[in-house]
């Protein structure tokens, strides 16, 4: 079994060339010569712990303030998506004005920080945020290489759903084939099984826990199938290296063997994994789950949503407007000129796309990190010099304009850029690559969501009449 | 943005008339069910620049009673004398915590002794109204006035531009709300306009107007004012005094 194999190598080792270092990006488990116990990289037990003390927490809490009043609901609210409402309760993120998103408590610099990165790399792991958004704690480099050796062993995916993704035509969209493909999986379902076996539901988190491991490891594998069918003319994905991690073996699945893709892909997967629970993919997830259907039918269920253009669909009217800029300007990017489109765009009626983001009061931490990116690895990049200076340039002129509003760069801007410049041009697919990363956040939340024993979602809905009656006016008015 | 100075100079350097976000003919309809009736009652705008916004107001209402005009510019404060048709060479109270005479004063922070005689009663003939109107020159995160004296409190922009401090913004933001929420008489309304977002302003007036349990003592709500222009859409947020 893995862990036995694991820690076979670590006492057999004393060179470190035990294994072959074929690129920059593989890691070698026999750097270290403690004995990490069985404990202390076993998630599931972790886990298991965690939830108990915070069952109680939380039970505590409901019992003395349960009837607490936390807000006031007014008709447009009723009318207007339910926006702003506090109805749901959700864990593993919370979106910080000032900080940006935090996961668990920690802001995007705090995790870039704190958590493991491959030797010589310097993005963080998007194993070691999914440890930390399942566990609340910061998980060190041991327990995130068992995360990275775990997913790598539970990646394969059913012949069923090969033989279904190899059939997809390819007109369609590439998030319908993602959602289908993740449904089709459900086949696999510990949770499902259970549950039709009688389990207890003390026990439902343990096999959403089973599920969502399975899932986050199979993500990949159907994500760059999907790739190379629409793309790459439908070559192999080739085989899962059970020594690379979760981004490793990703990219080179999607055919990427520039390390510093990997790196990215790395980056990326990390900070859109999680953003709160209202949105429509993390609401949704939460939402189906909570019928008991299986965390495969839940995450897929979120997909559809994530498909939609109001929803995952941002990064790619950004680039568009970038690339027109760009054409526009014809490489004379002085500040006037770029002035002028800015003004002109906007004078035309229309909204200079991807700034602002609605919440947030200072830059996206998700925005910095990624400039920071580019800046060490692609500071020549055209396109990436047109985002740099129109942001510059944009706060100033909304601002003339009498407007507070944070005139930010979104994060999607720049993620559009930086894949481009790897090679990744393939502006439909991206929302897939948001999916797989969404995974992480949302399907660590469903852990949580059983473990608490969250019921059954409703809320009450009103028909127009009787909202008239609710507020004292005649429906006939 | 936050600073006294940079509004001091962009008034001094341009006297013309500023508007965050709109002008009063754009939501008009949305404010005027705000204005108390009675002469007895109070307005008070907080930050108000070189807005015409709550005179128009005024003049749209017939509103009786005394309205109060607060900026920690002096610049702003002398425009706004001008423009309610209040003579030249009236003083105006400046610095905080200073009892102004003839206006309800917060008895905590008269600590100083050097103060300008305060403020301006003017029967306005202009308006055809009985409203006062007060001028006062006071920061917004410490109001020379007593508690529960306020009826509509009216703050357009001006935690949008305190928010703006890069190191303090936040605690500056939650001491004005603060002092906005002590100021406001039960059954008052504080009425802010903005572009911030729901999620993030519904927080800030919950972890600003009170220490615990805020929904025991306000209620907090918000309406969409729509789009004007380039896609930024605008709130109108009502906080009332239980």
């Amino acid at each position: 079994m893995a862990l036995f194999r694991v820690v076979a190598r670590r006492f057999g080792a004393h060179s470190k060339q035990f294994l072959p270092s074929s690129s920059f990006a593989s890691r070698q488990f026999h750097d270290s010569t403690t004995l990490y116990s069985n404990g202390q990289t076993n998630l599931k037990e972790i886990l298991a712990e965690i939830i108990s003390s915070e069952q109680v927490r939380v039970s505590d809490f409901r019992k003395a303030h349960g009837g607490s009043v936390i807000g006031q609901v007014t008709v447009d609210q009723a009318y207007g998506g339910m926006r702003g409402i506090k109805g749901m309760v959700y864990e593993t993120s919370v979106l910080d004005p000032e900080e940006g998103i935090r996961f668990r408590g920690y802001s995007i610099p705090e995790c870039q920080e704190l958590l493991p990165k491959i030797p010589g790399g310097e993005e963080p792991l998007p194993e070691g945020i999914f440890w930390l958004l399942l566990t609340g704690k910061i998980p060190n480099k041991h327990q995130v290489e068992h995360l990275s050796r775990e997913w790598a062993e539970r990646a394969d995916i059913p012949s069923h759903v090969v033989t279904m993704l190899n059939n997809f035509p390819s007109t369609l969209h590439p998030m319908a084939q993602f959602s289908a493909a993740i449904t089709a999986l459900s086949s696999e379902s510990k949770f499902a099984k259970a549950y039709s076996d009688g389990v207890h539901k003390a026990k439902y988190w343990e096999y959403a826990y089973e599920d969502a491991m399975d899932l986050i490891a199979k993500l990949p594998t159907v994500a760059a199938m999907i790739y190379r069918n629409l793309y790459r003319e439908g070559t192999n994905v080739g085989a899962i290296d059970p020594n690379n991690d979760w981004s490793g073996n990703f990219a080179s699945m999607l055919g990427y063997d520039d390390p510093y893709f990997t790196e990215l892909l790395r980056l990326y997967l990390c900070i859109h994994s999680d953003h709160e629970g209202g949105n429509v993919s993390a609401h949704t997830v939460h939402l189906v789950g909570s019928a008991l259907s299986d965390p495969y039918l839940s995450f897929a269920a979120g997909m559809n949503g994530l498909a939609g253009p109001l929803h995952g669909l941002a990064n790619q009217e950004v680039l568009v407007w970038l690339e027109r800029c760009q054409e526009a300007l014809g490489g004379d990017l002085t500040d006037d000129n770029v002035k002028n489109f800015i003004w002109n765009t906007l004078k035309s009626g229309q909204v200079v796309p991807g700034y602002g983001h609605a919440v947030l009061r200072k830059t996206d931490p998700r925005y910095q990190c990624q400039r920071e990116f580019a800046l060490k690895h692609l500071p020549d990049d055209p396109l990436f010099q047109v985002v740099s200076q129109l942001y510059k340039l944009v706060p100033d002129i909304l601002l003339e304009q009498g407007k507070a509003k944070n005139p930010w760069p979104n994060v999607d801007a720049h993620s559009g850029v930086l894949l481009q410049h790897y090679g990744m041009t393939e502006m439909n697919y991206y929302t897939v690559l948001f999916g797989v990363s969404r995974a992480l956040g949302t399907l660590a939340s469903l852990v949580w969501d059983r473990a608490l024993g969250l019921p059954l979602e409703r809320p009450k809905s009103m028909s127009t009449d009787g909202l008239m009656q609710l507020v004292g006016v005649s429906s006939s008015d | 943005m936050a600073k006294r100075q940079t509004w001091q100079k962009r008034y001094i350097d341009s006297g013309k008339q500023f508007e965050w976000f709109f002008n009063f003919e754009t939501v008009k309809r949305k404010v005027l069910p705000f204005i108390p009736k009675s002469d007895e009652c109070r307005i008070i705008d907080l930050g108000c620049g070189t807005s015409h916004f709550t005179l128009d107001l005024c003049k749209a209402s017939e509103f009786q009673g005394s309205v109060f005009l607060t900026d920690f510019s002096m610049e702003a404060v002398f425009h706004q004398q001008k423009i309610y048709a209040a003579p030249q060479s009236s003083e105006i109270c400046y610095d905080s915590g200073i009892p102004c005479n003839g206006v309800p004063s917060n008895s905590k922070t008269s600590h100083l002794d050097k103060s300008a005689v305060s403020t301006e009663h003017k029967k306005s003939s202009k308006l055809k109204t009985k409203m006062t109107s007060f001028f006062l020159c006071c920061d917004a995160e410490m109001l020379p006035l007593k508690d529960h004296s306020m009826d509509l409190v009216i703050d357009k922009g001006t935690v949008d531009s305190v928010l703006k401090d890069k190191n303090n913004g936040l605690s500056r933001a939650r001491q004005m709300l603060k002092e906005a929420a002590r100021i406001l008489t039960p059954g008052g309304h504080y009425i802010q306009f903005t572009d911030e977002d729901p999620d993030a302003r519904l927080s800030l007036l919950e972890n600003s107007l009170c220490d615990f349990d805020v929904y025991r003592h306000f209620n907090i709500t918000y309406s969409s004012l729509g789009f004007y222009g380039n896609g930024i859409e605008y709130f109108l947020y009502v906080v009332v005094r239980k």
